[in-house]
């Protein structure tokens, strides 16, 4: 028999005015205060068992958020995983007495967008329910959005993978957990790990980028740990390092992957307990920094050559964040174009040149290997130029790949020496491509897999260039 | 030779010195695992002195803590590890309060030491629609408190940092 408590019914037309919130919770003292807290607000309805909420799921429209009662993994993850599982976009608020960072992690991965912490304190609760109102909106409306980080660097997206992945970034910003962001090159792995840092509690501190494979290691080593005076040759007075003047703040280590073993245990010392000791110096000293790092290679793969720490791995990989390359978002090409011309604008100080049709149907054929950062680079060049007939030129897809020869002739033709590497590079492609296909016996995801780009990607190659399996 | 699963080896430490020896386990009655209220009332300990065997009630009313060790050698040189040094501790424990009447109120409380100390202490209110807004607890009055949860800075407790 079901106990679910009702609100009174208001009228039709204040009910449509409304947002729509379904809530859960067992104890009825605090369905009665939602009531009273929430009503004049929302069209609230309350439940205080979870088959009646279920049954109310399943009868009516979808509600536009639903508050539901996060008591423990073992009481609360059936029916969390049920409800979103029937509606992936509604946005689910847990409401929660623990703040287990466990709990915190599941509750994520399996879809929830947010944690509101009992007692509800300060405006908490309806401060998360308007934020996820208006994140939603946002998402059903696949309204572009454009979030200024600083000067130069905005968070731009629209396509529904990158508006859950803004989601996941915005709740994980406000735990201290490590993050690991992996994503192919160019695919805004920084521009991401500066959101969360943003978004996150140290937000007014410092943002500290460390790229672990532009230097060598002593000097990587140098540079985040600091050094005494005397401590090797050069080392004329002391220095701190990046995790000392980024305390409070947070330090972003990119191409993580890349970094040498030696590091990997001290950075393993500094994730697990906050010390470390500068390079020369006998004692420790502690420092409260939260790590992000990114990498674009496969860590499993590392792991498995020994080329990096497992134990490292695991402690980074406190939250994981996943940027799809450009080519499985194109949805957002023509807002990117647009988002790259008016910055490129901006620093020059001139009017943005227009995009058309042509060029920007051009940019959404395109596979763009190179990601955000080679589709910048066009819209700049494309900006200096001022014309857009040699960037549609570009644009064109490669000469499609024939199988035989090295078609050097077909493209010397009349082609400049752009056209002629370009398509010698397609053809390059196409053939590396044919080659692993055959070896896998046509197994595409084994290839894809052999050849690192994603499934889709090879896809996508297996189509522009025209492949198919050889007859025997 | 004090049979090991009969005794604890205890080191009682005073500003004058310590005091190691062998306490008695069945002096420790225990209730669900806890030590028991007159536990948390005890003026002594008998133990039975490493250095002389003697058996003798060490008044307690001195004495920094009871250490409780796995052997009287220790590590000298061990530097004790602390988890939480380089982190500011959280503002506010959330805590369930009884009075003597029966009565049960959930509130937030400075994370101090000041809750342990002092005579009473300030509770701001859980249920923030009700009339009750702050609430000084006498502690004489109290018959359970538990801390159920930390929490951030409430904003009734930051009034009153700002008026004080």
């Amino acid at each position: 028999m079901s106990s679910s408590l009702v609100s009174p019914e208001l009228s039709r037309t204040a009910l449509t005015a409304r947002p729509r919130l379904l809530a859960l919770d067992a104890n009825l003292a605090v369905l009665d205060y939602l009531r009273r807290t929430l009503e004049p607000r929302y069209n609230l309805k309350v439940f205080s068992e979870e088959q009646a909420l279920l049954d109310c799921l399943n009868s009516r429209e979808a509600p536009d958020l639903i508050l539901l009662e996060w008591e423990s993994m073992e009481k609360s993850l059936t029916v969390l995983s049920h409800i979103r599982a029937g509606l992936p976009d509604v946005p689910i608020v847990m409401l929660s007495c623990t703040a287990e960072v466990k709990d915190f992690e599941v509750v994520t991965r399996i879809g929830a967008r947010g944690i509101v912490l009992k007692p509800f304190l300060d405006g908490n609760l309806e401060n998360a329910i308007e934020e996820h109102l208006v994140q939603a909106q946002n998402a059903i409306q696949a309204e572009p959005q454009e979030i200024p980080l600083d000067e130069t660097h905005s968070f731009v997206r629209s396509s529904k993978r990158m508006c859950e992945l803004q989601a996941q970034a915005a709740l994980v910003a406000k735990s201290d957990i490590p993050v690991l962001i992996l994503g192919e090159s160019g695919t805004g792995k920084e521009i991401l790990a500066l959101y969360t840092h943003k978004m996150s509690n140290r937000a007014h501190r410092m943002f500290l980028k460390v790229n672990c494979a532009a230097m060598p290691a002593d000097l990587l080593e140098s540079e985040l740990f600091g050094y005494e005076q005397g401590a090797f040759t050069g080392a004329v007075k002391t220095k701190p390092g990046k995790f000392e003047v980024c305390t409070g703040g947070t330090i972003f280590l990119d191409e993580i992957g890349e970094m040498p073993a030696l590091l990997q245990a001290k950075l393993l010392q500094v994730l697990q307990d906050g010390t470390f000791s500068r390079l020369g110096s006998r004692s420790s000293m502690k420092v409260d920094v939260r790590v992000i790092a990114a990498t674009n290679i496969n860590m499993k793969e590392a792991i498995a050559r020994k080329a990096f720490r497992e134990d490292l791995y695991y402690r980074l990989n406190g939250f994981s964040l996943s940027i799809p390359p450009l080519c499985e978002r194109r949805e957002e090409i023509p807002l990117l174009a647009s988002y790259f011309m008016r910055k490129v604008a901006k620093k020059y100080g001139r009017t943005p040149l227009p995009l058309s049709n042509q060029l920007l149907d051009a940019f959404s054929r395109y596979l763009w290997p190179g990601n955000l950062r080679e589709m910048e680079n066009v819209v700049n060049r494309y900006f200096i130029l001022g014309d857009e007939r040699p960037i549609l030129a570009e644009m064109n897809p490669y000469t499609p790949f024939r199988g035989e020869g090295n078609g050097f002739g077909d493209a010397a033709d009349g082609a400049g020496l752009k056209q002629i590497v370009r398509s010698l590079k397609g053809e390059a492609e196409a053939t590396a491509i044919a080659q692993m296909l055959e070896s896998k016996g046509w197994n595409r995801k084994a290839a894809a897999s052999e050849l690192q780009i994603s499934y889709k990607a090879l896809l996508y190659k297996i189509k522009q260039y025209d492949l198919a399996p050889k007859r025997a | 030779m004090l049979d090991p699963e009969s005794y604890y080896r205890v080191v009682v430490q005073g500003s004058d010195g310590a005091i190691k020896g062998y306490a008695e386990k069945a002096q420790w009655a225990t209730s669900n695992g806890s030590l028991s209220t007159e536990d948390q009332k005890r003026e002594s300990i008998r133990l039975t002195r490493l250095d002389s065997g003697a058996t003798e009630d060490v008044p307690l009313e001195h004495v920094k803590a009871v250490f409780f060790v796995h052997d009287f050698t220790g590590e000298v040189e061990r530097r004790d590890l602390r988890f939480h040094d380089h982190l500011p501790a959280t503002q506010c424990l959330w805590v369930r309060v009884r009075f003597d009447d029966g009565e049960t109120i959930e509130g937030l409380i400075n994370n101090t030491h000041e809750f342990v100390m002092g005579s009473g202490f300030l509770m701001a209110p859980a249920d923030t629609l009700g009339n009750n807004w702050l609430i000084y607890v006498p502690k004489s009055k109290l018959m359970g408190f538990e801390v159920l949860g930390l929490r951030p800075k409430t904003k009734s407790l930051s009034l009153l940092d700002e008026h004080a």
